[in-house]
């Protein structure tokens, strides 16, 4: 059967459907209502299936995982809720309260915060973790990494050889769970969930199995960043715009628009800079509404959020960068830090 | 109804809604896939498109008016939880046994059926609509690339319920 014959069983559905009379009277009724409501938005008509939320955080099948091992119980240093680890100038630094902490060891990229210290990775792919905010980095791993994401406080990463690997981050806990993908590359890992660009597609997996992401061609040529939540949802910024998926990415909604951004670590919220660049709006994907956030102003350069879901905006501005913290639905921001080299990232 | 007393080349919503009922009856019994359903929703969208009468500069528009009226409606309810669970009971089969078509186009309309309603929707405005993949966006209030994904899992939802269907894009 072609699509000929699915516009056919449509049609003839639709001619076989018996058609009532316009009940007037309801009508008048409704419009009454209608009338009553005010002027009625019709812009945003963005509607979504019911999102299938996972039991728990159970590990990617596909990875071959055997359960997350239990963290270290005397772990020597908590997680601080109010502490953000940023890159300044190439280096590590522990943004606390209003202060910038000491200065760290070299990096290339933060890969979050674990109740046993910030996990880095390093110019030369090494992943470690650094305890103290002006402490040594501790390896890892062993092996030389490529890319690397928290998934609670373990770790996930790609190492030189594209072996795709998860781990605790407490050095003693020796890693068991891998799996080698063809020719694919680690995009994200979140919840429970990992997202690996393969030749096929790019592939969702999560407990229930493998699902395809799917991008079009015809619109999508580079894929700048993927970002996964709880839900498990998954933002793909692409040269195209934000593809949003959910329901094991059998729904989605498009963001149109290259910019950066950030989905929250809850799944609902996604963060970005207004088209001129120069403020933020949080979005929800579900329904397209768009939510100003008062307070960073400058050029926004970059956007993320704390684990316990605080939103984090770099502006620059006259070759200052400074961080704003906002609560997790915008509101009440504050700028927390400036840094006077201009170089402040997240990431 | 009193005539206007004066000529005017414009359509009144009286009309309108006298020439379209039927048409738009049959796009809502295919977005929501139940007549009672069907009813409402294309009467709450006439409604609003009523009090919006004025306002609608194209009156030959008005159809696509009164669509997006219909899809947002239908979104707002899928958002709502009770639309979200009942979303996953299933259509009991045979529902559609009632329609005089042959038994190949019940078939493939109880899968359609069985979609998620905005995949659904997808199908229904690119397919009996035979809208661009564009206009379905706009009308969906959604981008090109979500409609094509929307589509594409579609098809391939009813390809795997009905395999002997050789559904090609």
């Amino acid at each position: 059967m072609s699509l000929t014959e699915l516009r056919e069983s449509l049609s003839a559905v639709s001619d076989a459907v018996p058609v009532p009379p316009p009940d007037v009277a309801g009508l008048h009724r409704e419009v009454r209502r209608a009338r009553a409501r005010g002027t009625a938005t019709w812009a945003a008509s963005l509607g979504a299936a019911a999102a299938v939320a996972l039991g728990g955080s159970a590990l990617v099948a596909s990875l071959g995982g055997s359960g997350n091992p239990a963290a270290p119980a005397d772990s020597h240093v908590a997680r601080d809720q109010d502490a953000v680890p940023v890159v300044v100038d190439g280096h590590l630094r522990i943004v606390d309260g209003d202060a910038l902490g000491p200065v760290g060891p070299a990096v290339a990229t933060v890969v979050g915060s674990t109740p046993h210290g910030v996990v880095v990775l390093t110019d030369d792919g090494t992943l470690g973790r650094v305890a103290e905010p002006s402490g040594a980095l501790e390896p890892i791993v062993s092996d030389r990494v490529r890319t690397a994401y928290l998934d609670g406080d373990a770790v996930v990463y790609e190492n030189e050889r594209g072996l795709i690997r998860w781990r605790g981050i407490e050095p003693s806990v020796q890693p068991t769970d891998s799996a080698q993908t063809e020719q694919g590359r680690l995009m994200a890992s979140a919840s429970g969930i990992a997202v690996i660009a393969e030749a096929k597609g790019l592939m969702l997996h999560d407990s229930a199995g493998v699902h395809e992401l799917y991008l079009d061609p015809d619109e999508v040529n580079v894929i700048r960043g993927v970002d996964a939540g709880a839900g498990p949802v998954v933002a793909v910024r692409t040269d195209a715009g934000v593809e949003v998926f959910w329901d094991h990415g059998a729904s989605g909604a498009g963001l149109p628009g290259d910019r950066i951004g950030a989905l929250a670590p809850d799944g609902h919220t996604y963060a970005r800079p207004t088209e001129d660049g120069r403020a933020v709006e949080l979005l929800d994907p579900r329904t397209m509404n768009a939510t100003p956030v008062a307070g960073p102003s400058g050029q926004v350069s970059g956007l993320g959020w704390s684990p316990d879901g605080d939103l984090l905006v770099v502006v620059v501005h006259e070759g200052t960068a400074t961080l704003w913290r906002c609560g997790p639905n915008g509101a009440g921001c504050a700028g927390e830090v400036d840094d006077p080299t201009g170089t402040l990232r997240l990431r | 109804m009193s005539l206007p007393l004066v000529t005017v080349t414009e359509p009144t919503f009286s009309d309108f809604m006298a020439a379209r009922w039927a048409p738009l009856f049959r796009t809502a019994y295919l977005l929501s896939g139940d007549q009672h359903e069907a009813e409402e929703l294309l009467q709450s969208a006439l409604a609003r498109t009523c009090v919006k009468w004025s306002s609608i500069r194209e009156k030959g528009a008005a159809d696509a008016y009164v669509r997006r009226a219909m899809v947002h409606q239908m979104s707002s309810r899928w958002r709502r939880p009770r639309r979200e669970l009942a979303t996953d009971e299933l259509p009991e089969r045979g529902h559609g046994g009632g329609l005089d078509v042959r038994a190949d186009h019940l078939a493939l309309w109880e899968e359609v059926r069985r979609l998620p309603p905005r995949m659904r929707a997808t199908l229904v405005l690119r397919y009996f609509e035979d809208l661009t993949v564009e206009a379905t966006a706009r009308e969906l209030g959604t981008s090109v690339g979500s409609v094509k994904s929307q589509t594409h899992h579609a098809l391939k939802r009813l390809r795997a319920a009905l395999p002997d269907l050789e559904l090609q894009p």
